[in-house]
């Protein structure tokens, strides 16, 4: 299994700058990338009111789920799940093997929109992370800083 | 597998409390998430449960965690549990993607000890369907339900889950009652941050 790319402070800049654009595009509420797992790399919208943790690792987890369903039917092409609610929706977009694209948006907001500025939005967040993968092919991450010298209560039961 | 954020520096990581059936595995995140000290109690993340009526869980239970006392880095955890009951198979395999460090749940009572050899046996058959060997994968035993009069002696319950090259850590809970949770997590997550900082060394034996 490959690793999400490591980012550097311009990647961010620049993640965030293509989920604003498609916030502006199409009104919707908020979006992130999250890895395959469901960690949150880069988010833009409406970060307070929803649980964006959360929402990633549902997202990560409802796209494998619907992923292994594709598969078992015979689809091998599987690259969005959408979940269409009366007041909110959701879509879901992969991009490449490592990492989503999650959009939530109200039902002010067009799916046809969401889903158009989403395409375009997937090929310049996918064409972002392969460079970031290539640039950071085989570089570490100096870790030294992390003092886990007395990790033996990471975690404390409250007094 | 981790999440290293160099830029923000953050990690985070995953980790799936993986055993039989109504063994424990969520009686210990539920018990996580009602005892741990955070920093801002506002802040306290949900636990998320996607369990069946009959509170038996249907695909997994979340909990978010963020370290506090790890200096240097904003450190998350993500746990994960699967469901135990045998049909739910590659619902277990979906959430052990990209898991980083695995506490297995053994529930003690001597009616459960074939429970228990058929998880362990199908963690290792689910972590290869992801090109994972278990010796590369952090993970202590847990050996639940330690309170009940069924429970089986520790020795013979070592014999059969963790007798292997690598003695792996582990632990006499009763998550009922609270008893090894956090020791149980606070041991796997020190291997797990061993393991990144010294990537080149075995996992750590007990």
């Amino acid at each position: 299994m490959s690793a999400f790319p490591q980012l550097v402070d311009r990647d961010l800049d620049q993640l965030e700058a293509i989920l604003a654009s498609l916030l502006q595009r199409t009104e919707a509420k908020a979006a992130m990338v999250t890895d395959i797992a469901g960690f949150v790399v880069s988010s833009s919208g409406d970060t307070e009111s929803l649980d964006l943790t959360t929402l990633g690792a549902l997202a990560a987890n409802t796209y494998a789920a619907s992923a292994a369903m594709a598969g078992m039917i015979g689809e091998p092409d599987f690259a969005s799940l959408y979940q269409q609610g009366s007041e909110n929706s959701l879509l879901i977009h992969a991009l490449g093997q490592e990492a989503l694209l999650t959009i939530v948006f109200d039902k002010s907001v067009k799916g046809g929109a969401v889903k158009h500025y989403a395409t375009i939005a997937v090929k310049v967040l996918s064409t972002h992370l392969t460079m970031a993968a290539e640039r950071a092919h085989g570089q570490t991450v100096d870790l030294a800083t992390l003092n886990i010298a007395d990790p033996n209560e990471i975690f404390r039961r409250k007094s | 597998m981790a999440l290293i954020n160099q830029a923000k520096r953050e990690i985070q990581l995953k980790i799936v409390y993986y055993g039989p059936a109504q063994g424990g595995k969520t009686t210990n995140l539920e018990r996580v998430h009602h005892d741990v000290q955070i920093a801002q109690p506002e802040k306290k993340s949900k636990l998320t449960s996607l369990a069946t009526s009959s509170d038996r869980t249907l695909f997994f239970d979340f909990l978010p965690l963020e370290a506090m006392s790890i200096k240097g880095f904003s450190t998350k955890f993500q746990l994960f549990t699967v469901p135990g009951q045998v049909i739910y198979n590659t619902t277990r395999q979906l959430v052990l993607r990209g898991v980083d460090g695995i506490v297995f749940v053994a529930d003690s009572q001597f009616d459960k000890i074939e429970a228990n050899v058929e998880s362990f046996q199908n963690m290792e058959e689910n972590l290869q369907s992801l090109n994972l060997r278990l010796s590369e994968v952090p993970y202590v035993i847990q050996y639940n339900k330690r309170d009940l009069p069924e429970a089986a002696p520790l020795d013979y319950l070592e014999y059969v889950l963790n007798s292997r090259d690598v003695h792996v850590p582990y632990f006499e809970a009763s998550a009922v009652h609270g008893d090894a949770v956090f020791e149980t997590l606070n041991s796997l997550c020190k291997m797990l941050l061993h393991k990144l900082v010294h990537p080149e060394t075995v996992p750590i034996a007990s």
